[in-house]
C-alpha cells in the first residue's frame, strides 16, 4: 500500500511545480477532527445524555479523552476547572463539543476505529487525537507478554534502547481505558497514550 | 565660559553666538599671549577662529525604507586650536526619538582636529507620514570657532511603503470542490485508490466524483472509466469540513503486462485534459505493470549502457559540486565558486566510504544504475511490504510512477562517481540504505497513521533489525512539519539522546533534518515577511532540539533559495538551488526510465529529449531543503571519511568553524513601532565567542574542503562532556504576567541572571521555552539576549503559522546564535506586538543550556 503524502520538492515553478506539485498537494489526509473556536451555542441545543470523560496524561499534560464508540450516550458534563464537554453521534460521526474559558470547541470522529479517540488538551485549547496504541516504560521492567494478553494486542515493539515498548491496541479498546488497565496490572506498570502528531511532509 | 549647551531654552541666536564665540576666543587666547613672556615686541596677530560648517555624507535625500544612518559631517575650515565643543540642532517635520534617533549630539573636535561626525539614524516604519524633513543646524559651541555660511543641513525623509498586518482569514479551501486522496495502494488483484470527496458548502445539487484509467498521462486518449458516484452536499451546521470517503477498485485484469497507467480522480465539472487541468478537485497518480500483469512493486534493474564520453555525463552541470557559473539546463547560470567547495575532496578521492547514510523517506531505488553499487545488499527496509502483494521487506520501491522523493534525495548524497552514469554524489562511496516509515501499514483496512509514529523510530537509530537502523552513522530527514507552539514529542527527544549517545559505539549519529520550504508560504505578505519569511524554522518542533543538524538551503547564486525556511535553529545551509527554469536547481537522480520520474514533467532542459538523459533516470528541476539536507549528509561522510573517530559534536563543530559566510552585506530586517524601532532579525553577528551566525544562514554555507581540512587534523572527543543544564527560570525573579504593549517595538524586557555554570562552559544550544497569553501570537516577535550581548530572534514577528493561534503555550526555541559562550550572566528575553489589535501578556520563560568546555578556552 502506499498512503499519500505531501510532497514539497519545490522544483521548478514553471514545470515541474504547476504539475507535479499540485498533485501531491492534494496528498494530505483529512484532519477529521478539526477544531475551531466559535460563538457559544444555545444551551438549547445541547443534546442531553451521560456522558464517560477520562484524564490522561500525555507529553506532560493532562488530557480530557472524550468518548468515542457509537452507541455511547450523550450528555453534557462540567469535569475540569470550568471545562465542560458533550458529545453525540450525527450520522456516521460523533460530535464533540468543549465549552472552555468562554469559548466552545467542536470535533468530529469517525464512529469507530483508530481516527475515533480523541482527546482535549485544556493547555493547548485543541482537540488532540490519539493513537492506536499506548506507550510502556521498560523500567522496572514489566511483563509485557502479560500487558498483551491483558490488552488483546495486536502488536508488540520493543526499543530497548530507548526505555519503552509499544503496545498496538486492538480496534475497539479505547487508549486510555488501555493505560487504565496496564496500571492496574501487578507491579503497576507504567503506560501512556501517545498522540497523533501532523502528518509529515517532504521537503 | 563654557556656555550651557544643555539649556535649549537659552539657546543663543546666531548674532548673539557669534558675540559670544568672540569673547571665547580672547579667554582662550590673551592669556597665552601675555604667557609668552610679555615685553614690548609687537606679537603676531592670532589666528582667525575655524570656521565651522556642516555636510552631508551622500545624498542627503534618503529613503525611510532602508534604514539609512546618514552621516552628518562637522568641517573645520582649519584645524581647531584647542578643543571646539560642538552641538547640533535638530528640527524639521520629523520627530526626533519616533522618526530618528542622534547618537550623540554634543561633542568635543580635539585641538588640531578638523572634524567631527554625528549619525543620524533614521527609522523605517510601515506609517503614512508623507515625506519629512529633518533640520540640522550648529546650535552652539565653543573654543575658537565662528560659524560659516554652510552651517545647517537640510534632510529629505522619502516615506516609505505603509503596511497593516492583514488578519483578514484566507478563504478557507472548502470554498471550491476539493478532493483529498487518502490512499494509492495495491491489493491482490486490483488498485485500490480511496479519496474523500468535500464538495463546497455552497453546493446544492450533487457533484459527479469520477476516476478514470489511462495510458496517456494529459487524458486526451485511451480513458476508461473506473467508476463513478454522485457526492450529495453535506449539512454541516458544524462546519467541521466534513466529507465523503469513496472507494475505487482498478481490477489488474484490465490491464496490460509491460504497460505505463494513470489513474485521475475529480469531483465536480470535467477537468480539462493534460497536466493544466490539475486542480484541487483532481487527483493523480500513476503505476507500471511488469510483464506478469502485476503492478510493478519491486525495483528492476534496467539495461543502461555507461556513457562513453566521461566518466559522469552530468558532472559538469552539477553546480553544487564545482560553480562555474554553468547553466545547469535552466536559463541562467550561477556564480562561480557558489558551491561546496570541495574540488579538494573531489581530487583526493575523499568519498565518504565506509560510511553508513540512511535515507529515510518516500522509498529508494536501489536498483537505480547510480546507486545500486552504493546500496547495501540487505541493508534498507520497505514497512510497505505486508500490505503490498509483492513487495520485498528487502526493497523499498515506491510504485507510484510520478517521481519518487528519496530517490531524488539519495542521488545528491551518494550517487556513484566515475561509472558512466548521471552525476555524482557529495559522498559517492557512502554506504547507502532506505528506510519508507510512512508506507508502515499492514493492509489497506489500518490506519495509515498508527504505525508510521513506531516505524519512524525504527528507522532513526531504535531498531537492529528489520531495519537494522542502529548501524547508520548519518540520518538524513528531508521531511518535517510545522505546527503553531508544539514542541517535539517525548518518544523522538528519547530517540534523538539516545542516538547521539549510543549510536556509532558512542560517538553518535548525525541527523541530518532539512529547514522547511516556508520562507515564501505566506497567505498575506507584509514586508516583513520578505526578509524573514513566512513560517521560522523553528516552527517544525522537532527542530528545537540540539541534537540535530538543521540545514537550509542557498542557490547558485550564493544567496539564500528562496523558499528555505529561516531561524536560529539553524547550523549550517547547504545547496538547493531554485526552480530549474530560470535558475538552477539540483541534478540528481530520479526513477528510472523515460516513463517515471519527476524528469516526464519537465517541459525543457534535462528531459529524456536531451542527449545526456535519454533513459530519463535523471533531473535537473529537483529542489527544496530537502536537496540541501542529503548535500550536508553527504559533506558529513566525507568527514567521517577523513576521521571515522569524530563524534557528531566534533561534526557539527567542524561544520560550525569551516562554514564560510555568504551573502555577507545582508542588511538588519529593522522598523519602528510606535516610534520605537524593533529589529526583527540581525545582519550576520560574530558572538562573543567569534562565531557569525545569522537566521538565514546558521554559521554559513558548508564548506567541504575546509571542512576536511579541519578534521584531518582534529582530536576527537575534545569538547568535553555534553551537559544539559536544569531549567533557569525567569518567573522566580520577576512579576509576571507582564502586559505586552500593543504595536510597539519598545516590547517588554525580562532578565534572567545565570549563575553557578563552569566557567569554561561553552555552550552549544540554548533552549528558551516561552509561555505568552496572547489572542494573536501572529503579532509576536521574540528575542533572547545573552549574557555576552548576542542578540537573536527565536521567533520571528508575523510567523504565519501563528495566524490566529492563542499565545506560546511552554514553546520551546531553540537558538544556536550563543554557540561558543560561557551561560553565566544576565540574559534578556525580549517580546514585541508590533500589529494593532491583538493583546497579551508574557507569563514565563526559563532557559536550558546545552554545553561543554571546548579547547582554547
Amino acid at each position: 500500500m502506499q498512503w499519500l503524502i505531501v510532497v514539497v520538492m519545490k522544483p521548478s515553478r514553471a514545470s515541474v511545480e504547476s504539475n507535479v506539485r499540485q498533485v501531491f498537494r492534494l496528498g494530505m489526509l483529512m484532519v477529521l477532527a478539526a477544531a475551531m473556536p466559535i460563538e457559544a451555542q444555545d444551551s438549547k441545543d445541547r443534546p442531553p445524555g451521560p456522558l464517560e470523560l477520562r484524564i490522561v496524561q500525555a507529553e506532560g499534560r493532562d488530557l480530557i479523552a472524550l468518548p468515542s464508540h457509537a452507541g455511547v450516550p450523550d450528555l453534557l458534563q462540567p469535569v475540569w476547572g470550568g471545562l465542560a464537554a458533550y458529545s453525540f453521534e450525527a450520522g456516521s460521526l460523533r460530535i464533540h463539543v468543549v465549552e472552555f474559558e468562554g469559548q466552545t470547541f467542536k470535533a468530529a470522529t469517525p464512529l469507530d476505529g483508530s481516527r475515533s479517540w480523541i482527546a482535549f488538551d485544556p493547555d493547548r485549547r485543541a482537540f488532540a487525537s490519539l493513537l492506536p496504541s499506548i506507550r510502556i516504560e521498560l523500567e522496572p521492567r514489566p511483563h509485557l507478554d502479560a500487558i498483551a494478553s491483558e490488552l488483546g494486542a495486536t502488536g508488540v515493539t520493543v526499543f530497548d534502547s530507548l526505555g519503552f515498548a509499544i503496545i498496538d491496541l486492538p480496534g475497539d479498546l479505547h487508549p486510555a481505558e488501555a493505560v487504565a488497565r496496564v496500571r492496574n496490572l501487578p507491579g503497576e506498570p507504567r503506560a501512556a497514550v501517545r498522540l497523533r502528531g501532523p502528518r509529515i511532509e517532504w521537503r | 565660559m563654557r556656555p550651557n549647551v544643555a539649556d535649549e531654552a537659552r539657546r543663543p541666536t546666531r548674532t548673539a553666538l557669534l558675540k559670544t564665540t568672540a569673547s571665547v576666543v580672547a579667554a582662550v587666547y590673551l592669556p597665552a599671549i601675555g604667557g609668552c613672556g610679555g615685553g614690548t615686541t609687537e606679537s603676531p596677530p592670532p589666528p582667525p577662529p575655524a570656521t565651522i560648517s556642516l555636510s552631508v555624507s551622500g545624498n542627503a535625500s534618503v529613503e525611510e525604507a532602508e534604514n539609512p544612518k546618514v552621516q552628518v559631517n562637522v568641517k573645520l575650515d582649519a584645524p581647531a586650536r584647542g578643543s571646539i565643543g560642538v552641538r547640533l540642532h535638530f528640527a524639521g517635520t520629523a520627530e526626533r526619538d519616533r522618526d530618528y534617533e542622534v547618537g550623540a549630539d554634543s561633542f568635543t573636535i580635539p585641538n588640531n582636529a578638523t572634524s567631527a561626525t554625528a549619525e543620524v539614524d533614521v527609522y523605517r516604519d510601515f506609517e503614512e507620514e508623507g515625506d519629512e524633513i529633518i533640520e540640522v543646524s550648529v546650535g552652539a559651541f565653543t573654543g575658537s570657532a565662528q560659524l560659516g555660511e554652510a552651517s545647517s543641513v537640510t534632510l529629505t525623509v522619502l516615506d516609505g511603503d505603509t503596511a497593516t498586518v492583514d488578519k483578514t482569514p484566507p478563504l478557507p479551501p472548502e470554498s471550491s470542490a476539493t478532493l483529498l486522496p487518502l490512499l494509492f495502494g495495491v491489493t491482490e488483484d486490483a488498485i485500490m485508490l480511496v479519496v474523500i470527496a468535500l464538495a463546497p458548502p455552497d453546493a446544492t445539487v450533487p457533484l459527479p466524483l469520477v476516476a478514470e484509467w489511462s495510458t496517456d498521462i494529459d487524458f486526451d486518449t485511451d480513458v476508461h472509466m473506473i467508476g463513478a458516484y454522485e457526492i450529495a452536499p453535506i449539512t454541516d451546521p458544524f462546519d467541521l469540513f466534513l466529507g465523503s470517503l469513496r472507494q475505487f477498485l482498478l481490477p489488474l485484469a484490465d490491464l496490460a503486462p509491460n504497460g505505463n497507467y494513470f489513474v485521475r480522480v475529480h469531483l465536480g465539472k470535467r477537468p480539462s485534459n493534460g497536466l493544466e487541468g490539475l486542480g484541487p478537485d483532481v487527483y493523480l497518480n500513476g503505476f507500471a505493470t511488469s510483464a506478469d500483469g502485476l503492478v510493478t512493486v519491486r525495483c528492476e534493474a534496467p539495461h543502461r549502457t555507461p556513457d562513453t564520453r566521461g566518466v559522469d555525463p552530468l558532472f559538469a552541470e552539477q553546480w553544487h559540486l564545482r560553480n562555474t557559473g554553468q547553466t545547469a539546463f535552466s536559463d541562467r547560470g550561477g556564480i562561480a565558486g557558489a558551491d561546496l567547495r570541495m574540488a579538494e575532496a573531489i581530487d583526493a578521492g575523499r568519498n565518504g566510504a565506509g560510511v553508513k547514510l540512511a535515507i529515510v523517506d518516500t522509498g529508494l531505488e536501489i536498483c537505480h544504475p547510480d546507486l545500486a553499487a552504493n546500496t547495501a545488499v540487505g541493508g534498507s527496509f520497505n514497512f510497505g511490504f505486508l500490505g503490498t502483494p509483492g513487495a520485498s521487506p528487502g526493497d523499498p520501491f515506491n510504485f507510484s510512477t510520478l517521481g519518487d522523493h528519496g530517490t531524488s534525495v539519495a542521488g545528491i548524497a551518494a550517487a556513484a562517481a566515475n561509472n558512466g552514469y548521471g552525476g555524482r554524489g557529495v559522498a559517492p562511496e557512502v554506504t547507502l540504505v532506505g528506510f519508507n516509515p510512512i508506507e508502515a501499514a499492514g493492509d489497506p483496512e489500518d490506519d495509515p497513521e498508527a504505525a508510521a509514529p513506531t516505524a519512524m523510530l525504527q528507522s532513526l537509530g531504535a531498531s537492529d533489525r528489520n531495519p537494522d537502523s542502529a548501524s547508520v552513522d548519518i540520518f538524513n530527514m528531508s521531511f518535517g512539519y510545522e505546527a503553531p507552539s508544539e514542541n517535539s514529542q517525548e518518544e523522538w527527544v528519547r530517540l534523538f539522546r539516545m542516538g547521539s549517545e549510543q549510536l556509532r559505539s558512542g560517538r553518535g549519529a548525525l541527523y541530518v533534518k532539512a529547514a522547511g520550504n516556508q520562507f515564501d508560504a505566506c497567505d498575506q505578505v507584509h514586508p516583513f515577511n520578505r526578509e524573514v519569511g513566512c513560517f521560522s524554522s523553528n516552527s517544525d518542533p522537532d527542530q528545537n532540539l540540539p541534537w540535530l543538524t538543521v540545514v537550509g538551503g542557498f542557490n547558485a547564486h550564493d544567496v539564500r533559495s528562496s523558499y528555505s525556511s529561516a531561524g536560529a535553529n539553524l547550523w549550517v545551509v547547504g545547496p538547493s538551488g531554485e526552480d530549474g527554469a530560470e535558475s538552477p536547481a539540483m541534478i540528481t537522480t530520479d526513477q528510472a526510465g523515460t516513463l517515471s520520474g519527476f524528469s516526464q514533467f519537465v517541459p525543457h532542459g534535462l528531459t529524456s529529449e536531451h542527449t545526456l538523459n535519454r533513459d530519463g533516470d535523471y533531473v535537473s528541476a529537483f529542489g527544496g531543503t530537502s536537496s540541501a539536507a542529503p548535500a550536508v549528509a553527504g559533506a558529513i561522510a566525507v568527514l567521517l571519511d577523513v576521521n571515522p573517530d569524530l563524534t557528531w559534536r566534533d561534526v557539527k563543530h567542524i561544520l560550525a568553524n569551516s562554514a564560510r559566510t555568504i551573502d555577507p552585506d545582508i542588511a538588519e530586517v529593522r522598523a519602528a513601532f510606535n516610534g520605537t524601532p524593533y529589529v526583527a532579525q540581525h545582519a550576520w553577528q560574530a558572538n562573543a565567542a567569534g562565531y557569525g551566525f545569522h537566521n538565514w544562514y546558521g554559521f554559513g554555507a558548508v564548506d567541504v574542503d575546509a571542512a576536511v581540512e579541519m578534521a584531518s587534523g582534529y582530536a576527537p572527543a575534545n569538547l568535553g562532556a555534553f551537559v544539559e543544564s536544569e531549567w533557569f527560570d525567569a518567573s522566580v525573579d520577576a512579576d509576571m504576567p507582564l502586559a505586552i504593549p500593543d504595536v510597539d517595538g519598545a516590547g517588554i524586557s525580562v532578565m534572567l541572571e545565570v549563575a553557578g555554570m563552569p566557567v569554561t562552559a561553552n555552550i552549544e544550544a540554548v533552549v528558551l521555552e516561552i509561555a505568552v497569553e496572547h489572542t494573536n501570537a501572529l503579532d509576536l516577535g521574540v528575542t533572547l539576549r545573552s549574557a555576552a550581548g548576542t542578540a537573536s530572534v527565536v521567533n520571528p514577528p508575523l510567523n504565519t503559522l501563528l495566524e490566529g493561534f492563542e499565545g506560546m503555550h511552554d514553546w520551546h526555541l531553540l537558538s544556536n546564535a550563543f554557540y561558543g559562550e560561557n551561560p553565566n550572566g544576565e540574559w534578556t528575553v525580549h517580546v514585541a506586538d508590533i500589529a494593532a489589535e491583538d493583546t497579551g501578556s508574557l507569563v514565563g520563560w526559563r532557559l536550558r543550556f546545552y554545553y561543554g568546555e571546548h579547547p582554547g578556552n
